[in-house]
């Protein structure tokens, strides 16, 4: 489609919106287009705005007498209606003009209905303009500082950090830093939207610790339905007065991570994993599980980080010359909060099967990423005669195939062989390895690991994916 | 339904007269006006100047010709004939704008005007004049053609205001509406064919002010008014029915044109309210948008004041490129990135 096909496309599309708006009865004034809204309790006439960036926008809609219209969570700072959720972006549905002018029409019936099973947005913030210091406030635990003083340190030109334990003034050194207030406001049936709401909600008293303290900043923890929010607001002085103006904050806690760490989480964090082989797609699968929650780590690798690592390795620049297995851990550590002492090293190789038994006996599962033949093989034999499975995670075919396999099979026979012939690539070799340089690009090693964890979280949620693992082949660009 | 309302918007930008006009016009009739409220013997008649005509009551459409100026002259004796008045302002006239560069006399003195030409411009200013009369409806009386010494009742100024009031009762779609109505005439008719632009715009006004009009948007009130006025065309031409002259009690406008041409305004508007009607009712807004055009018409250049809406082709149908087939996200919904 040419850009002028796109353009009329979208134009035709703006067209087939209005049209239907003018044959329900909305009439064109000023730009906007306004008509009334007949709903359960009553009849409310609306201004609908279609910005330049319609369709991928919805329009936005205004009671044109705003006070006829109740505020409630449900209306934007400036009295818009919240018509279309943040995760509500499916399908451009607002284009069809019959849906959108039916989904205005539910709109004011749960209005009159007062949001009755309402879904609850924990987003206070968006009734307050954002402040000019745009540093991420970072909390951890609120409930115990409610009714006190905190200091929010400085931790870096965009970041700051919710201190309870840190004496809530400034000094000459720590003036980066903001002193905030923490209140609990309970149950808000509305949002509030200024300075002088708030300090109704949140009282005399503690408007005055506030002032007398010389503090900008107000923690302020609320609740709608069953779900507990936090909005942080710095009081700033403007034209009008003071005004309260937002700070992007948010909760650097276990729960927070574990919410988008998948449902397996909760699961994944009492078990722990062996994974041997710490290079390129060992790093990867070890840092995948640790992402999906699991806490608990053995990590084997006889080998180091080298520059060529890099392309290809979960290490960056500051790991070269550190043990893979300490480099993997690290990151566990800082990225994920893994703590330290779940996380044992081992740098060597894995060359007996009594070393074997004993990483197997002792984890909930072993990963073999080391893609050496006999360590592979002193996996499988281990897990078969002890009655367990490990997994082994590979690229194989010079990176063309991603092969997973579960060692021995949960039930049945293994995958065929996907193993092809050498072919006549013209292989590299580095000076201090042993072996060619494998053509496998990040990409494929990225696949692969993303393939064996989840592999790896099947088994270790006794929810398997396949009985015996998956090969798959890794098509690359010729070019 | 087809509203087409962005269509119709920019079909009365296209029929409006243009920026050069606009600018142009004034220039012209404020020297007219000076000329004539400078001269003497007009002065001491009272002479008053206005503007009226269809530029003054902004419904006037492109290409705007003619700008008139009213010439009221409250302290004229009785005994002044109306011949000898129009050859006075033909004088006054005449010696202030003499002859343009082909040598031709830039004032010409017709049957109830003086008109003066503005080459440079392309626009000509009619200069009327007009004395008081004792009609309670506050008329004026202007040279009447072709006799001497009589003279004809008018009251253009109340035409001003009629105007200004219908176009606030109806929210500005009056005189969109009316400029839409000449259009309309002048595409349906030959070039030079009568009843003109005038004719229209008072059936236009009888019709609104019958409350034969109405609507809630351009294409509610153009339907409605090309009903309305065709009913009203049907009756005079059909049955005789006078149109009324809104200016004056008991009065009724009469126009120069032949039995054929008042049969062609007749015919031509009542297919045109049945096409219209038809449009507003179609739900598919390509051939809607077909017969909207047809009845507007072309500009001088050849090029339809009525566009088509977006994504669809001359003859009415969807263009291939906005038939369904590529979906907006080939994914579908309930991705995560």
């Amino acid at each position: 489609m040419s850009v002028l096909d796109s353009d009329e496309v979208l134009a035709h599309r703006r067209f087939l919106f209005e049209e239907g708006l003018a044959q329900s009865g909305y009439r064109q004034q000023g730009g906007a287009w306004v008509g009334t809204v007949q709903h359960r309790e009553g009849t409310t006439e609306v201004r609908i705005d279609i910005s330049e960036q319609f369709p991928y926008r919805p329009p936005r809609v205004t009671p044109t007498t705003q006070s006829s219209t109740v505020w409630s969570w449900h209306r934007e700072r400036d009295g818009a209606l919240c018509l279309v959720a943040e995760d509500d972006h499916e399908d451009l549905w607002w284009a069809d003009p019959t849906q959108f002018l039916q989904h205005l029409r539910g709109w004011f019936d749960s209005a009159d209905d007062e949001w009755r099973d309402d879904r609850t947005d924990m987003d206070l913030e968006r009734y307050f303009p954002i402040s000019d210091d745009r540093r991420l406030v970072m909390y951890g635990d609120l409930a115990a500082c409610d009714g006190r003083l905190v200091r929010l340190k400085s931790l870096s030109t965009y970041t700051l950090e919710l201190s309870p334990n840190l004496p809530p003034v400034r000094t000459r050194k720590s003036n980066h830093d903001r002193i905030g207030y923490v209140a609990n406001l309970g149950r808000l049936s509305e949002p509030p939207r200024s300075w002088s709401t708030v300090q109704q909600l949140i009282g005399e008293e503690a408007a005055d610790t506030f002032a007398r303290a010389g503090a900008d900043t107000l923690i302020l923890r609320y609740q709608r339905g069953d779900h507990e929010g936090t909005v942080v607001l710095a009081l700033e002085q403007s034209q009008g007065g003071i005004e309260l103006r937002h700070l992007n904050s948010a909760p650097a806690t276990t729960e927070a991570l574990r919410a988008r760490a998948g449902r397996s989480a909760d699961q994944l964090c009492d078990r722990n994993v062996a994974v041997i082989g710490l290079g390129a797609v060992g790093s990867f699968t070890a840092d995948l599980l640790a992402r999906a929650g699991v806490m608990t780590f053995t990590l084997v690798d006889q080998d180091i980080i080298k520059p060529g690592n890099l392309p290809r390795h979960l290490a960056g620049p500051d790991a070269i010359g550190l043990p893979k297995t300490l480099a993997v851990k690290q990151l566990l550590v800082n990225r994920y909060g893994v703590p330290e002492d779940s996380i044992r090293t081992f740098d060597s190789r894995v060359d007996n099967p009594d070393e074997v038994l004993t990483l197997m006996s002792n984890h909930d599962l072993v990963v073999d990423a080391s893609a050496d033949f006999s360590v592979t093989a002193m996996i499988h034999h281990t897990a078969a005669r002890i009655g367990s499975h490990a997994i082994s995670v590979a690229l194989q075919n010079s990176g063309t195939t991603a092969r997973i396999d579960v060692l021995p099979p949960l039930d049945g026979e293994p995958l065929p062989s996907t193993a092809q012939p050498n072919t006549e690539d013209e292989a590299y070799f580095e000076a201090g390895c042993g072996s060619p340089i494998s053509p496998s690009t990040p990409q494929a090693v990225i696949e692969t690991a993303a393939i064996g964890a989840r592999h790896a979280i099947g088994l270790l949620t006794n929810t398997p994916i396949t009985r015996a693992g998956e090969a798959r082949q890794l098509t690359e660009s010729q070019q | 339904m087809a509203h087409l309302n962005n269509q119709f918007t920019k079909a009365l930008a296209e029929i409006e007269p243009d920026s050069t006009d606009k600018t142009n016009a004034p220039l012209a009739h404020e020297r007219v006006r000076e000329v004539l409220e400078r001269d003497d013997q007009l002065r001491e008649y009272g002479a008053d100047t206005i503007l009226i005509g269809s530029y003054k009551r902004s419904v006037s459409i492109k290409r705007m010709k003619d700008v008139d100026v009213f010439t009221r002259l409250p302290d004229i004796p009785s005994n002044v004939e109306s011949q000898d008045l129009l050859d006075h302002v033909f004088t006054v006239l005449n010696s202030e704008f003499g002859e343009d560069a082909d040598g031709h006399r830039r004032a010409k003195r017709q049957d109830r005007s003086v008109q003066v030409s503005f080459p440079e411009y392309d626009l000509y200013v009619d200069a009327v004049p007009a004395r008081p009369t004792t009609r309670t409806d506050g008329a004026w009386e202007i040279p009447q053609r072709g006799e001497s010494n009589a003279w004809v009742p008018t009251n253009p100024d109340k035409l001003t205001s009629l105007t200004t009031a219908m176009n606030s009762t109806h929210g500005g779609f009056y005189v969109r509406t009316v400029k839409l109505m000449r259009q309309v005439r002048r595409n349906l008719l030959n070039k030079g064919a009568k009843p003109g632009g005038f004719f229209i715009e008072i059936a236009t006004y009888n019709a609104f002010s019958s409350g034969g009009v109405s609507g809630t948007d351009h294409a509610e009130y153009f339907v409605s008014a090309l009903e309305a006025v065709s009913t009203i065309l049907d009756e005079h031409v059909r049955f005789g029915t006078p149109l009324p002259d809104p200016t004056m009690d008991n009065a009724s406008i009469a126009v120069r044109a032949t039995p054929d041409e008042f049969e062609t305004i007749r015919t031509q508007f009542a297919s045109a309210a049945i096409n219209a009607r038809d449009a507003l009712n179609d739900d598919d807004p390509g051939t809607a948008a077909v017969a909207f055009r047809k009845l507007l018409g072309k500009d001088p250049d050849g090029q339809w004041l009525f566009e088509m809406p977006p994504g669809y082709n001359e003859d009415g149908t969807k263009k291939a490129s906005i038939e369904p087939g590529s979906k907006d996200v080939p994914g579908g919904s309930r991705r995560y990135g």
